[in-house]
C-alpha cells in the first residue's frame, strides 16, 4: 500500500511542480516512470497495477486520460520481462537499459499525442527532461535498488 | 497460470488505456455523471494541484521577465555610460564653439534651447499622418514653431501648443514649410510637406540634384544641427521654364514614433 501512496505523491509533485516548467506538460521528467524503473530492480510485484495506478493519477491530473497509463504500462511490462531474464547490477548496464526504457516511454507518449493533437516539440525541453529523468533514474537505482555490483 | 494472468492483465489494461485515449471517453457526455462524481471526490487534490501549478508557472514567468530585465538593464547602463561620455564631449565642443563664436564675433550664436521629451498620444485618424498630438505642451516649455524630432529625423513642427499637449504638423502635411538645404551642394531650399511625398520649391533647372540626395533641416539662426528631413525621390521637368519639380520622401514615419524630442525655444520648466 505504501508504494501506491508514494506513486500518488510522485505523480502529484510531477503534475504540479514539473509540468509548468516543461512545455508541453506531458514531456516533464516522469517521476512515476523512475519509480517503476527502480522498483523493477527490487521486487517487481504487481508492477503492472502500480504502473496502471500511476498512469491513471497522472492522466487525471494532466487531463489526458489514457496517455500516461499506456506509456507506463508498456514500459513497466517490458522492464519486467527484461529484468526477469537479464539482471546485471552494473552501472553501465543500468544506465544503458534506463536510457532505452526512458526513450521508449517518451517515444510512446510523443507518438500517442501526435496522433491526436498538434504540439510544438522543443528539442531543448525534451533533452533537458530526458537528462533529468536519466539522472534521477540512476540516483533512484543507487539509493533504493542497492547499487552493489552483482549479476543474476 | 499465474504467468498467464500477468500477461492477460497487461494486455487488457493496455487495450483499455489505448481505448480510453483514442475514444475521447473523458469527453463523452455518457460519462458526465460518473466524471462528475469522481471529480467531486478528487476535486480538493485537483484544486491544490492547479493552485501549485499556477503559482509555479507565474513565478517562472516572473523569473524569466526578471532575467530579461536584468539584460535590458545592463544594456541600458552601457548606453548611459556612453551618453555620459558623449555629454562631456559635447559640452567641451559647445564651449569651444562659444569661444570661437565670440572670437569671430558671430551674431546670434546661442546654445540649444530646452530639449523636451514627449510621448505621441494621438495619430491622424484620416491615415494621411498629417499631424500627431504629443503629451508636452506650454507647461513643458513647448511653443508654436518648435522643431520635433524622432531618432534624429524631423517629424514636423509644433502647430499649436496647448497647456499639456501640442499639435505637431508632420513633414507629410501640405501646411508645413521648412527651410532646408541639399547635403550634396549645400544650397538652401524651401521644403513643403505633402502626402505621400513632399516637395522642394524653386529648384533651378541648372542646380545639380539627383535622386537619393539627402535633404537636411536648415535653421535660419544657425543654432540647430542639420537634422534629416528626407531624401530626393523623384525629379520632374515642371511647368515653369525655370524650375524643376523635386519630390522628397520624408525620412521620419510619424506612425513609428512613440517618443519624440521637441527642441523648445525657451528652457523647459
Amino acid at each position: 500500500m505504501i508504494h501506491y501512496a508514494v506513486i500518488f505523491v510522485l505523480a502529484f509533485f510531477q503534475s504540479s511542480f514539473l509540468s509548468p516548467l516543461f512545455a508541453p506538460g506531458f514531456l516533464s521528467p516522469d517521476l512515476v516512470f523512475i519509480f517503476l524503473f527502480t522498483y523493477s530492480f527490487k521486487e517487481r510485484k504487481d508492477i503492472i497495477f502500480k504502473a496502471f495506478f500511476g498512469g491513471f493519477v497522472l492522466d487525471v491530473l494532466h487531463d489526458s486520460l489514457g496517455l500516461f497509463m499506456s506509456a507506463n504500462l508498456l514500459s513497466a511490462y517490458l522492464m519486467f520481462m527484461f529484468y526477469e531474464r537479464i539482471l546485471v547490477k552494473r552501472l553501465f548496464f543500468v544506465l544503458g537499459s534506463l536510457a532505452f526504457f526512458t526513450l521508449l516511454n517518451y517515444s510512446v507518449k510523443i507518438a500517442l499525442m501526435s496522433r491526436k493533437f498538434s504540439f510544438e516539440l522543443n528539442p531543448f525541453v525534451l533533452s533537458l527532461s530526458l537528462f533529468i529523468t536519466l539522472t534521477l533514474g540512476l540516483l533512484g537505482y543507487l539509493l533504493f535498488a542497492g547499487g552493489r555490483d552483482e549479476q543474476t | 497460470m499465474k504467468r498467464y494472468g500477468f500477461h492477460l492483465a497487461f494486455v487488457s489494461l493496455l487495450l483499455l488505456s489505448l481505448f480510453i485515449f483514442f475514444s475521447d471517453l473523458s469527453g463523452s457526455p455518457l460519462l458526465d455523471r460518473i466524471k462528475e462524481v469522481s471529480y467531486r471526490a478528487v476535486l480538493p487534490v485537483i484544486n491544490l494541484k492547479e493552485a501549485i501549478f499556477n503559482y509555479v508557472e507565474e513565478n517562472m514567468s516572473k523569473y524569466v521577465l526578471l532575467v530579461n530585465l536584468k539584460e535590458e538593464n545592463s544594456r541600458l547602463l552601457k548606453e548611459l555610460e556612453m551618453c555620459k561620455v558623449n555629454e562631456v564631449e559635447l559640452s567641451t565642443y559647445r564651449r569651444v564653439l562659444r569661444r570661437l563664436g565670440q572670437e569671430l564675433k558671430l551674431d546670434g550664436f546661442k546654445s540649444l534651447g530646452g530639449v523636451v521629451f514627449s510621448r505621441v498620444v494621438y495619430y491622424d485618424p484620416t491615415g494621411l499622418d498629417a499631424f500627431v498630438i504629443i503629451s508636452a505642451g506650454r507647461q513643458s516649455g513647448v511653443s508654436r514653431g518648435d522643431i520635433v524630432l524622432s531618432r534624429g529625423e524631423v517629424i514636423g513642427t509644433v502647430k499649436e501648443a496647448y497647456t499639456a499637449t501640442s499639435k505637431v504638423i508632420t513633414t507629410l502635411n501640405g501646411e508645413l514649410n521648412l527651410s532646408v538645404l541639399l547635403e550634396s551642394s549645400g544650397k538652401a531650399y524651401i521644403y513643403r510637406g505633402g502626402y505621400p511625398l513632399g516637395e522642394l520649391l524653386y529648384v533651378n533647372k541648372k542646380d545639380s540634384i539627383s535622386v537619393g540626395d539627402k535633404i537636411l533641416y536648415r535653421d535660419p539662426e544657425g543654432r540647430l544641427p542639420n537634422f534629416i528631413v528626407g531624401y530626393v525621390d523623384r525629379i520632374e521637368k515642371g511647368e515653369s521654364p525655370f524650375f524643376r519639380k523635386v519630390f522628397v520622401k520624408p525620412a521620419a514615419d510619424p506612425r513609428r514614433s512613440e517618443m519624440v524630442i521637441v527642441l523648445a525655444e525657451r528652457k523647459a520648466r
